[in-house]
């Protein structure tokens, strides 16, 4: 989500709500008989606060997991978990005084810190980064149905190649090859076949088994100059001039096949700059959430 | 034939099941989240499988109360309630804290002061807000006020009460500049520290925090000897009015010319013993009331030397009453450096203690600055009041981990079935 002008009342609201906090705060902790603290009246209504915000940040994910519920308007409640969630930090600060000193309330700061600090790292790369995938990524598919994709574009080079290299009698195959992707493939202009030299063929043979299958099958780690742009347009520059024009074409799907298999890595790259963060958000929340009531509940029989 | 991406084809590559799986980042979230509060309520359900609740602690105890740590209510109680505080007689249990002032119109919690959960420190060592909201605006039952009205920290404490009266009514007389400066005595020729601290407050105030009167017997007789006569070595005893003295003066000069009859009539005396003795007499009592006893005491003459009165001095040994000044935490610093007047000083009339200014020197409220809570200096309960607390639990009852039991009803004895 992009923090934008739609989120100026949200802003102002909390600056007002953290601005009296802390207003109220002073007077509190200079005049209050043994200091603030989190088991005095005001820190203890600090405390409700900072919990209850803490909560409408995590119901969320409930509301996420519910899509049918009709409580508030998803975008409503994406604020709400932004600026309250980010709010509740300086609230339980001032409900613990800004201390935390026994073995459970230094494990729920520490959860805190890190959820909130977490979440307001995910909220600048949910701001930032769609705008640059989009610009970087113009063949972007489904993250999910990126291993699928990477089947077939492993498939369709392998057609591709499989054509080329097929022998003059063997046309028919090239034709239907060439047919695995889009309304024609290279070998389906009959009047330009391929006419490689033996020498040609093993060549092209010897460059798609070692260069570019092994890139198409395994893209994140093959170390492949494939998976560069300038050393990739200068293999296939190479692999041109070694081979006669007829089969250009054929060469330049394959080169458009490995562009596609590169935005799939820099998409898969930002994918998880973009939804990494939650591996430590959600948990840390929801463990957060779990052990903030069990002090919650503990604190209020002693 | 270039390949063709259209929409169509595009849409072709895609999965249509592919919303039904789960995929890494999802499952790894689920996974991570089951592992984090199972670790969670695993640590919190192996220390209540131990009875032990340090958990949940607001922080550390003091070392004096650190065992009672892993049981929460022994000091809170059992009875939940949102916001219940620590009682009193929970404290009281233990410790007979007695009142400050009978006339006090207010009776704050001990917790209101004495605030734990704050790791190693003085418990005793209160903040000032504890004091402040009575001393604040002073109120007393009787509505009379002998002390100031409003006093919130030490930058707003008035000048003490010793150095307000402005003099020193003990009735002694002593020169501290000719002693200091022409004698060439040094302060603890005269002033030591008490060892035993006699009248202090409480027991955490040093042995050695207050200085004791000097006495004639300790410092003053090796100079200033009671003598009578040049002849006569043995000095008269000290506090003694002159009509004791008289017939001791009498006596000494009568051994004396018994034992030394060729100084009858010598030095225009009379020749006769009796009247020798009543001439020398005559001599020494007025030596006496106008030099000896007069140098550092008043003397009330009366129709002859024995009528005389000496008054005796009235020398404070505490000057702050309401405080309890520590000289031994003080002992870095040289003594005039605080009792600034003394080397000047030629009349025992002058105030020679500090006054507030020379404390504020070190003592302010500055972060780099000494201390200046008030109970730097000031003690709450009146320890002189405390009263024996009678012991009501077994060690097991405190310290042992098992379920934790309510020191508002503890049993009087625990029975052997109980303890195992």
């Amino acid at each position: 989500m992009r923090i934008d002008k739609t989120h100026q009342s949200w802003a102002v609201v909390s600056a007002i709500i953290l601005g009296v906090a802390i207003l109220l705060y002073f007077p509190y902790a200079v005049l209050y008989p043994g200091g603030p603290s989190g088991n005095t009246w005001p820190g203890l209504i600090y405390g409700i606060i900072g919990y209850a915000m803490m909560l409408f940040a995590g119901l969320m994910g409930a509301r996420k997991r519910v899509p049918l519920w009709r409580v508030g308007r998803a975008q409503v409640w994406m604020r709400g978990h932004l600026w309250l969630g980010a709010l509740s930090l300086p609230i339980l600060l001032l409900h613990s005084a800004f201390t935390a000193r026994g073995p459970l309330t230094i494990l729920l700061m520490t959860l805190l810190v890190i959820t909130v600090l977490s979440g307001i790292t995910g909220a600048l790369l949910q701001h930032f980064l769609p705008k640059r995938l989009t610009a970087s990524v113009q063949l972007e598919t489904i993250y999910e149905q990126i291993p699928e994709v990477r089947e077939q574009l492993l498939s369709e080079a392998g057609g591709i190649v499989e054509a080329l290299c097929a022998v003059p009698e063997a046309e028919s195959a090239v034709v239907a090859a060439g047919a695995a992707f889009g309304a024609g493939g290279p070998a389906a202009d009959e009047d330009a076949g391929p006419e490689l030299t033996d020498d040609q063929r093993a060549n092209l043979q010897q460059v798609y088994k070692h260069e570019i299958f092994p890139f198409l099958l395994n893209p994140e780690k093959s170390g492949s100059p494939l998976a560069d742009v300038v050393r990739s347009k200068a293999f296939f520059e190479a692999l041109r001039r070694q081979s006669p024009v007829s089969i250009h074409e054929a060469l330049g799907d394959l080169e458009s096949i490995c562009e596609e298999e590169r935005q799939l890595i820099e998409q898969r790259r930002k994918y998880l700059l973009l939804h990494g963060w939650l591996l430590v958000h959600v948990p840390l929340s929801i463990t957060l959430l779990v052990l903030g009531g069990i002090h919650a509940l503990v604190a209020i029989h002693y | 034939m270039a390949r063709i991406r259209n929409t169509k084809k595009l849409g072709q590559r895609v999965n249509r099941t592919y919303l039904k799986r789960v995929y890494p980042i999802p499952q790894w979230r689920r996974i991570l989240t089951f592992v984090f509060i199972a670790a969670s309520l695993a640590w919190l359900g192996f220390h209540a499988v131990a009875h032990d609740q340090t958990p949940y602690t607001a922080g550390p105890l003091t070392a004096q109360h650190a065992f009672l740590g892993k049981k929460c209510a022994v000091c809170h109680g059992e009875n939940v309630s949102i916001g219940k505080r620590v009682a009193d007689p929970q404290c009281a249990a233990c410790h007979d804290g007695p009142i400050h002032q009978a006339s006090q119109t207010f009776n704050p919690a001990c917790i209101s002061c004495h605030v734990e959960h704050r790791g190693t420190m003085r418990l005793a060592g209160t903040a000032d807000s504890g004091c402040v909201q009575c001393h604040g605006n002073l109120q007393t039952q009787t509505g009379k006020l002998t002390i100031a009205a409003s006093v919130k920290s030490f930058d707003s404490h008035p000048e003490f009460g010793s150095v307000v009266s402005g003099k020193d009514a003990s009735g002694l007389k002593f020169n501290h500049q000719k002693h200091i400066g022409e004698v060439g005595q040094k302060c603890a020729d005269c002033h030591t520290p008490a060892e035993g601290a006699k009248g202090a407050p409480h027991s955490h105030v040093s042995p050695r925090a207050f200085m004791t009167l000097p006495t004639y017997e300790g410092t003053c007789m090796p100079c200033h000897a009671l003598t009578i006569d040049d002849k006569i070595a043995d000095p008269l005893p000290h506090k003694k009015q002159p009509d004791e003295l008289h017939p001791m003066v009498e006596e000494q000069f009568r051994k004396y010319i018994a034992a030394h009859p060729g100084d009858l009539g010598k030095d225009g005396t009379p020749a006769a013993s009796g009247a020798w003795v009543a001439f020398k007499v005559a001599a020494a009592e007025k030596k006496l009331q106008d030099e000896t006893c007069a140098r550092c005491h008043a003397v009330v003459a009366g129709a002859d030397f024995a009528s005389a009165v000496i008054v005796p001095p009235q020398v404070p040994s505490r000057w702050y009453t309401k405080a309890s000044f520590d000289h031994s935490a003080h002992k870095e610093l040289t003594c005039i450096s605080c009792h600034v007047k003394a080397p000047k000083s030629t009349v025992s009339s002058d105030i020679l203690v500090p006054g507030i200014a020379v404390c504020r020197d070190c003592h302010s409220s500055g972060s780099s600055s000494a201390g200046s809570n008030c109970s730097t200096c000031h003690i709450y309960h009146d320890w002189t009041k405390e009263k024996p607390v009678d012991g009501k639990y077994m060690i097991e009852q405190m310290t042992r981990s098992t379920a934790p039991h309510s020191m508002t009803t503890p049993p009087a004895v625990l029975t052997p079935a109980q303890l195992q």
